[in-house]
């Protein structure tokens, strides 16, 4: 296990190295400079080609990524062109409202998802499963933005019960503050929850129909002991690493739902530095969603390989 | 279907949308997507208005006999821009699906029939793409190559490749090993001509599958970088930016984010649900393309 879980860590830090590689010469070949940005159009050329030799821009491009990467690896990110000021400084608010966003979603589409999914495998055929099952369909296709601007339509526009933006700061109270969050929430995690259930009540209705199960039943173990203890850990493993990518998944949702309900987040600080392209928080932002992803498929590996012995060791 | 693998007492593990029918999970989804392709053909010549004329009636007013989906805040026929906004849309995702899932089913294929080091680089390059999510990895290309409808293609089959990688070499693989690619080799069949012509045909219905669930996440993916500006431009008809710019009037004007997203909604789900009737077992499929 111990051996397992350090080689997976080793190819983490391969894979990050290679992502790092790939976003910095992705960035690169941007059309217009760093110093360009900075000093705007009316620059002479002189005082552009100062800067860039300060800032380290006339060097060849390996040197300015080992620059770049031995910044990242001692927690300098760099200073943010459009902002003049540190990158861990304007990201690390908006780290803390995806942050809260996403496990927020999390939070709520797992849980249920996973009772759902088993609900569904329990009574499988039944109505409710029909019901069910044909519900995710429809909210596992749907981009975010299109449930969320249906939700905002229905819940703001004609009922009146939701604000229609959130994280705008005109939230006084922790009751505002709340309800604020309940549809970039609902939009967010809608499309996930929908994965999480049809992958459990795949896994479990395949975990059901086991011999083990069958067998546990037949020597006359209560049936909700057989459920907790013995569908449950199996059936959860598979769908562990679809909550994993769940995960990855939500950073693309993120960008969609912030932008949609213009909430200060991660997602859409990022579509604003694309736009104002600044290089040094672009590369961060794209940094740390790669490594937010990598060791949520590393973290459901690990998990998988806990809860069902039989997974790594044929 | 698929009695004769499922052994006694183990059901079917097919999602049960639209019932037992296998007829109509498939003919309704096959009804709707190619209703949509008639838009995207038939759909400019129907709309009432030009999508991109101003002033065709009062912004921002509801549906009426002259505007079916009211007028956006330019006032512009939200109908006839949801009309002529098909066109790019389905033309932008079958192009980009086509690249890009044939060029990953090429690759995983031959990487997988091949094995060895070939096998061993190309999927370390598939692991390299697949470790940033789709989405940003499409909004990254698009930075640097600049918004356009061929850029938007080119970001979504870089998208798309390694993912149809990885289904095709895993549908080769049990494959490698049969007595007709044997025989193949024996009598001096070259690489390219197994991997094409002897098993090519045989994983045909899995790629099929494969080219639908990407076709349907193409839809998402070039809708939501339209969404966010990315995708193709203004005047240009998009449903996507069409929401993103009735965004800050739909408290009083819903009708103009209501029909784009509509519009997205039932074609996006069409062919989910097309790829679902294909394969049956849609689960463990649908999982591989978050």
């Amino acid at each position: 296990m111990l051996r397992f879980v350090l080689r997976r860590l080793g190819l983490l830090a391969l894979t990050l190295f290679a992502v790092s590689v790939l976003i910095f010469s992705i960035t690169q070949i941007l059309p217009g400079d760093v110093a360009t940005m900075i000093l705007g159009m009316q620059a002479t050329p002189q005082d552009l080609a100062t800067l860039r030799s300060q800032l380290g821009l006339d060097q060849p491009a390996i040197v300015q990524y080992g620059k770049w990467l031995g910044g990242v690896l001692q927690g300098d990110l760099g200073v943010s062109t459009r902002f003049q000021r540190p990158v861990t400084e304007v990201l690390a608010p908006a780290l803390r409202n995806s942050a809260v966003l996403a496990s927020a979603g999390i939070l709520f589409a797992a849980p249920l998802g996973l009772a759902l999914g088993l609900i569904c495998a329990l009574r499988r055929n039944s109505p409710l499963d029909y019901a069910i099952s044909s519900v995710t369909i429809f909210a596992a296709a749907m981009p975010e933005f299109v449930t969320g601007g249906l939700m905002i339509i229905v819940f703001s526009t004609w009922l009146g019960w939701l604000p229609p933006f959130a994280g705008t700061g005109s939230a006084r109270t922790l009751a505002q503050s709340v309800s604020e969050l309940i549809l970039p929430v609902l939009a967010l995690s809608l499309v996930i929850l929908a994965y999480i259930l049809r992958m459990m009540r795949a896994s479990a209705a395949e975990v059901l129909d086991s011999s083990f199960v069958k067998a546990a039943l037949l020597k006359g173990l209560d049936r909700r002991r057989v459920i907790a203890f013995h569908v449950l850990p199996v059936a959860i493993g598979p769908t562990l690493s679809v909550i994993a990518l769940s995960i990855g998944w939500m950073a693309g949702g993120l960008v969609i739902v912030e932008s949609l309900f213009g909430y200060p987040g991660l997602g859409r600080l990022l579509v604003f530095v694309i736009r104002n392209r600044d290089i040094p928080l672009l590369q961060s932002i794209a940094l740390i969603i790669a490594a937010v992803y990598a060791m949520a498929n590393l973290c459901a590996d690990i998990g998988q390989r806990m809860l069902d012995p039989r997974v790594g060791t044929k | 279907m698929n009695a004769r693998a499922a052994p006694v007492g183990v059901e079917v593990l097919a999602p049960p949308v639209f019932g037992r029918r296998y007829g109509l999970r498939l003919a309704v989804p096959v009804a709707i997507v190619a209703f949509y392709l008639l838009l995207a053909v038939f759909g400019p010549m129907a709309a009432p208005y030009s999508p991109t004329d101003f002033n065709t009636g009062p912004p921002l007013t509801g549906p009426t006999q002259l505007h079916f989906f009211g007028t956006d805040g330019y006032g512009r026929d939200v109908f006839s821009r949801v009309l002529v906004g098909a066109r790019s849309i389905l033309l932008l995702s079958i192009v980009a699906t086509l690249f890009g899932v044939s060029a990953g089913c090429a690759i995983g294929m031959i990487s997988g029939y091949r094995g060895g080091f070939v096998d061993e680089a190309l999927m370390r390059l598939v692991d390299i793409l697949l470790a940033l999510p789709g989405l940003l990895l499409a909004l990254l290309i698009l930075t640097s190559l600049g918004p356009s409808g061929v850029n938007l293609v080119i970001a979504i089959t870089i998208v798309f490749v390694p993912k149809s990688a990885r289904i095709a070499r895993s549908a080769i693989l049990p494959l490698r090993g049969l007595g007709y690619v044997e025989a193949a080799r024996l009598r001096g069949a070259r690489w390219y001509s197994i991997v094409f012509r002897e098993l090519m045909p045989n994983v045909l219905p899995e790629l099929a599958v494969e080219f639908c669930l990407r076709f349907a996440y193409a839809l998402l993916l070039i809708s939501s970088l339209g969404f966010l500006g990315f995708g193709v431009q203004p005047p240009t008809p998009d449903w996507g930016l069409m929401i993103s710019e009735a965004r800050n009037y739909v408290s009083i004007a819903p009708w103009t984010v209501f029909f784009p997203a509509l519009a997205i909604g039932i074609v996006v789900v069409a062919v989910n649900a097309l790829a679902d009737a294909l394969s049956s077992t849609g689960e463990r499929r649908a999982a591989q393309y978050l």
